[in-house]
């Protein structure tokens, strides 16, 4: 009977030995979620997606494995530390990444800006230079009515970058861009057609 | 000292069989793959309620596994696991080609509006160029375009639900230019005009008929002119108008092209526009109506009736002050056909007009 208690005495000291020491890693976990938040805060879901969606997949089999170890007898939280301490450093080394990925975006977006505010001028010169008559009335004031219209459409692309918008703000300029190649190109036409055409050469004396 | 180390033994023993797990089943690692292909598929925003259900399926199985790891390895049984897993597998397999299918409707459902809101803007353009309210009608026709590249840009890249956002107000700008455009032209739709332009048409290719004469027809809708010669059609050509072309002159520098029963009162081989036919605008009803519009207010103080309205050459592209203009080539051929006296009708849309029909539908 003395020997039946001390058996139970020592199995239950193991297995106060085993689950004591493995307390779940709260501070890991929150370190992990807080570094996959700030990702998230930069921008991860629009400028790294694929990324952002593998490191919350990853967050998510980690807290997995905490849950499954916390459900053991045997707890060991080694695992799951592991994972938590990965996620972290992705997320971590993700984060440069994201901004990167977003200062390129802005920079696109204002080449494309640029790009669309010349366009936008070009086609204004051109139409000071395009043949005025009865023929070309009607022509100038649907290119100026068009013109206008771009025109005030360019500050909606500033406002998209503003509020850091850039892919959309590269797809407004690049519209605008696109429409107002469209009248220049039109307008070469027009001023090609009336530019006088050289006199043909005499065609040479037969002998 | 011997139940001592029986008893190390058991929990050594113990310690050692459960480093021997049973595998885990494949289908787990399966449906890892298969969700991470429905989100990168968009089943999270294109068929976000069935996407819901297939994650709580996937997340209860999930925990089944977690739930059944947890246990000691000699009382792990994967499988009920499987089982569920390999039905979350069949639900993912199902939601994906829902999804699939959804997108597929989604894109050809943006292409044709987006198809339909190009035919509408051309339309309008077109009747922007003919009208006075043309320029600002154009503005919003332009807005409406660059937003309907902005959703064409979004289609290609996949981003259907932003394009459909998008696609919803392109309409409003459409309809801002379709209104400015329509007041001028809501004669166009009324019936009982149309009706007596048809029959003034239909009078003069009878005389031309009866008399063995030349008879002129100008559509304006249609941008046409046509000759017909002892009733029988002669030949039909395209034309040019002012930019208020498409209303009924009432007064001098309105832009507009007279409505009516004209005849040609002379012919001018040499004109600034090439070649001429005055008709006789102001005619008895004209002058009725100015005086009419005058004593209502509708004519601005110090403003004539005008005058000197002619078809001419110098190109169907022009944009006259009210007059009918026609390539040179055309003028050219009905020249020698018409003479002093050779009715000219004037009429807004002919009943059998597409353009009418279109605007009709448009408005």
């Amino acid at each position: 009977m003395k020997n039946i208690f001390r058996v139970i005495t020592l199995m239950v000291l193991v297995a106060f030995f085993f689950t004591a020491c493995a307390k779940q890693p709260t501070q890991e976990m929150d370190n992990a979620k807080a570094a996959v938040e700030s990702v998230k805060t930069a921008g991860a879901e629009i400028y790294a997606k694929d990324e952002f969606k593998k490191l919350n997949d990853d967050l998510t089999a980690a807290l997995d494995e905490v849950t499954a170890q916390s459900k053991k007898l045997f707890k060991k939280y080694g695992k799951a530390k592991e994972l938590l301490a990965k996620v972290k450093s992705d997320a971590d080394a993700l984060l440069p990444v994201v901004a990167q990925k977003k200062e390129e975006a802005k920079k696109a977006a204002l080449a494309a800006q640029s790009e669309a505010t010349a366009a936008v001028a070009e086609a204004k010169e051109l139409l000071k230079k395009a043949p005025r008559g009865k023929g070309t009335k009607a022509d100038i004031e649907a290119f100026t009515a068009d013109l206008k219209a771009l025109d005030d459409s360019l500050p909606e692309v500033q406002k998209a970058i503003d509020t850091e918008n850039y892919l959309g703000a590269a797809d407004k300029a690049k519209a605008i861009k696109e429409k107002a190649t469209g009248i220049s190109d039109q307008i070469k036409k027009a001023i090609e057609k009336v530019k006088p055409k050289p006199a043909a050469k005499p065609a040479p004396k037969k002998k | 000292m011997q139940n001592w180390l029986k008893a190390i033994f058991l929990v050594l023993s113990l310690s050692i069989a459960g480093c021997k797990a049973p595998p885990l089943p494949p289908e787990a690692k399966e449906a890892d793959i298969q969700e991470n292909s429905l989100w990168k598929a968009g089943a999270p925003i294109y068929a976000s309620e069935d996407y819901q259900r297939y994650k709580e399926s996937y997340r209860q199985a999930k925990n089944r596994l977690i739930k059944e790891r947890g246990k000691f390895v000699w009382f792990r049984k994967y499988e009920p696991v499987q089982l569920a897993l390999r039905n979350v597998l069949d639900e993912g397999t199902r939601l994906l080609e829902k999804v699939e299918k959804e997108k597929e409707t989604k894109s050809s459902q943006i292409t044709s509006q987006l198809t339909s809101c190009k035919k509408r803007i051309n339309s309008i353009k077109k009747l922007s160029l003919i009208t006075p309210e043309g320029k600002a009608a154009r503005f919003f026709l332009m807005r409406a375009e660059l937003m309907l590249h902005e959703v064409e840009l979004m289609q290609q890249k996949g981003d259907l639900i932003a394009a459909e956002e998008k696609l919803k107000d392109i309409p409003t700008y459409i309809k801002d230019a379709e209104s400015l455009i329509a007041s001028p032209l809501e004669r166009y739709g009324d019936e009982d005009v149309i009706k007596i332009w048809k029959k003034w048409v239909d009078e003069a290719i009878s005389e031309s008929r009866k008399k063995g004469t030349v008879a002129i027809i100008v559509s304006k809708l249609d941008r046409t002119l046509t000759v017909y010669k002892k009733g029988r059609l002669l030949g039909t050509y395209s034309i040019g108008l002012s930019r208020n072309g498409l209303s009924d002159k009432l007064h001098a520098g309105d832009y507009a092209t007279p409505e009516g029963k004209y005849q040609i009162i002379k012919k001018l081989p040499k004109s600034k526009f090439y070649k001429a036919f005055l008709i006789n605008y102001p005619n008895q009803e004209d002058i009725e109506k100015f005086n009419l519009a005058k004593k209502k207010g509708l004519v601005p103080a110090g403003v004539s009736i005008g005058g000197l309205i002619e078809i001419h050459g110098g190109g169907n592209d022009s944009l006259t002050d009210g007059c009918i203009s026609l390539e040179n080539k055309d003028m050219d051929r009905i020249f020698d056909l018409a003479v002093v006296g050779t009715p000219v009708i004037i009429v807004g849309a002919l009943g059998n007009s597409d353009k009418l029909s279109l605007m009709r539908d448009g408005f």
